[in-house]
């Protein structure tokens, strides 16, 4: 067996002896064994991302991210700065953009947070965190959310937002303020 | 010359419906505004069709129901409804309702408060008008 190959066989070799030995040292509880592996292993890092998902009923929602890593084992992707778009059968189309976040591939759930904004329609919402449950068909969102659509400001600790019924609830103590056309009060008059 | 009222409401709890335009504000509802306040169980406010996005909506008609107490210039008034066109500017009262201003009251089946023109008018229907007015100086009983 010529000198090269001879080196290539020795270093493959022992490359696979360290290898099998290392896993066996974690294995066995090794120092720390746990802390040295924090973070779940990484299936899959990706840039640009585009994910759709369409239901029965004609509706559909398209996310796209800037990064996204998929894990496998868990079936969740995790995304940075995602905008997800649901576009409904009979009601204006619902836009959700933050700066983190995280879809479950298997319940369709999705998490984001924080400096959550949705806009449907007129209305705006501003949120630090949201849920959405595919299953309810709603996005439930906390953390000092606040309401806007046109002279309408709603500032609320907790809304649940219907995708179905396009109804929106604020609870846990609900402050508002309208500026609309109103008469002039006695002070105004001439 | 109309001008925009902030109008701030708190409530417990309320539900918007985008495609009604309406917003219902539930559990201990109080409305301020500079020339009034009003306290109910319920208030229901109708936002116009004409909001574009970012421009003010406009309210069309606010009503409230349930428990109703409203104060204005020193005047109070009570009832089971109020409702508020904002168009005309017309609030009317009605169940059981009574204005008081000091010790003097008026009640009726329905009362009408015309804001812009400070103006009220009162109908008794199947019973009366009730009103009572102190005259300055009457001692009670000569």
């Amino acid at each position: 067996m010529n000198r090269s190959r001879l080196v290539l066989v020795i270093t493959v070799s022992l490359i696979a002896i360290l290898g099998a030995a290392y896993l066996v040292w974690i294995g066995s509880g090794g120092p720390d064994g746990d802390d040295v592996i924090t973070a779940p292993p990484v299936d899959m890092s990706m840039q640009g991302v585009e994910l759709t998902r369409s239901s029965g009923d004609g509706s559909r929602w398209t996310l796209k991210a800037e990064g996204a890593e998929y894990q496998q084992e868990d079936g969740v992707v995790s995304v940075r700065s995602p905008r997800i778009e649901w576009e409904r059968a009979d009601h204006d189309s619902v836009t959700v953009t933050s700066a983190s976040g995280t879809v479950d591939q298997s319940s369709g759930n999705a998490q984001l947070w924080p400096d959550v904004v949705i806009v449907s329609g007129d209305t705006t919402v501003h949120a630090g965190r949201l849920e959405y449950s595919e299953q309810k068909r709603s996005i439930h969102l906390r953390e000092d959310v606040r309401i806007v659509r046109g002279g309408l400001a709603l500032d609320a600790p907790e809304v649940v937002f219907d995708l179905d019924t396009n109804v929106i609830t604020a609870t846990g103590g609900v402050r508002a303020e309208l500026t609309g056309h109103a008469e002039p009060t006695m002070e105004d008059k001439p | 010359q109309s001008t925009s009222v902030p109008t701030k409401i708190t409530s417990q709890k309320t539900v918007y419906d985008q495609d009604g335009r309406t917003v219902v504000f539930r559990g201990d509802v109080l409305v301020v505004r500079p020339d009034m306040k009003i306290w109910a169980d319920v208030m229901t406010v109708r936002l116009d069709a004409s909001a574009k996005q970012g421009q003010p909506g406009t309210i069309s008609r606010i009503e409230a129901t349930g428990n109703v107490r409203l104060e204005r210039e020193g005047k109070k008034g009570q009832c089971a409804k109020a409702v508020y066109d904002a168009a005309k500017g017309l609030l009317t009262l009605s169940g059981d309702p009574r204005l008081a201003d000091g010790d003097n009251s008026i009640s009726g089946k329905v009362i009408r408060l015309w804001l812009k023109d400070n103006r009220s008018e009162v109908e008794g229907g199947d019973k009366p008008v009730e009103a009572i007015f102190f005259t300055p100086g009457a001692e009670a009983g000569k």
